[in-house]
């Protein structure tokens, strides 16, 4: 398999959720005791 | 937390203290902590607030630092914003919460073994991810795995879960497996 190929093949069996990450977003840390 | 619209992913590991590289066995006087990346165009950090003060009971006193309620805040706006809610969630429960509000140090990645806990434990749904992740790094940083840890861990309702199956990245099989384990827990 070529390598574009590949990539391809890696890129389709992401989970769609994941390749709809915005850009920019926040973080918290938070502790649950 | 990983089963909230808008949060992007979570990670647990070690915070609050001043070990250096803490492990689970060698904690010193760091908390369990979650990072958790948000979208706030979705969830606003109050609303996160909200789901973090409803999932665990803040009015009790850790009996260790380990086990302690707290926000690591890491700017102004956050902890402004934590404070303002802490005081009146105490105000509307009549009861003081422990949760402490202190500036972020820190956070240290937590062994491989609790990322994604309750995921972990499922040795069909786990076989999926692997296929997906097959990098470990990858995985913990899932949204994906994120979700379905949360509701393997029973957080959201089988009707929410419909809403988003197909966004999973999972196969029919994993559908249905997921779909039947959320079913147990809520009907």
């Amino acid at each position: 398999m070529k390598a574009d190929e590949s990539g391809s093949a890696t890129l389709q069996k992401l989970p769609p959720i994941d390749l709809a990450i915005p850009k920019t977003f926040q973080t918290a840390f938070l502790a649950f005791g | 937390m990983g089963c909230q619209t808008g949060v992007i992913r979570t990670r647990v590991g070690y915070a609050g203290g001043t070990r250096k590289n803490p492990t689970y066995r060698h904690l010193g006087d760091h908390a369990e902590t979650v990072q958790v990346d948000f979208d706030p165009e979705v969830i606003a950090f109050p609303e996160l607030l909200r789901v973090f003060w409803s999932s665990h009971d803040a009015s009790r006193g850790a009996w260790s630092r380990q086990y302690m309620s707290a926000i690591f805040y890491h700017d102004e706006e956050q902890g402004r914003l934590a404070r303002e809610l802490k005081e009146k969630s105490e105000e509307r429960a009549e009861r003081k919460l422990q949760t402490e509000i202190v500036p972020a140090t820190e956070f240290y990645l937590a062994e491989d073994y609790h990322q994604k806990y309750a995921l972990q434990g499922d040795h069909f749904l786990m076989r999926e991810f692997w296929n997906m992740y097959p990098d470990f790094a990858d995985f913990v940083d899932s949204t994906a795995a994120a979700r379905v840890n949360g509701y393997v861990y029973g957080c959201r309702s089988l009707a929410h879960l419909r809403t988003e199956l197909g966004s999973l990245g999972l196969s029919p099989e994993g559908n249905t497996r997921l779909l039947e384990r959320v079913t147990r827990m809520h009907g």
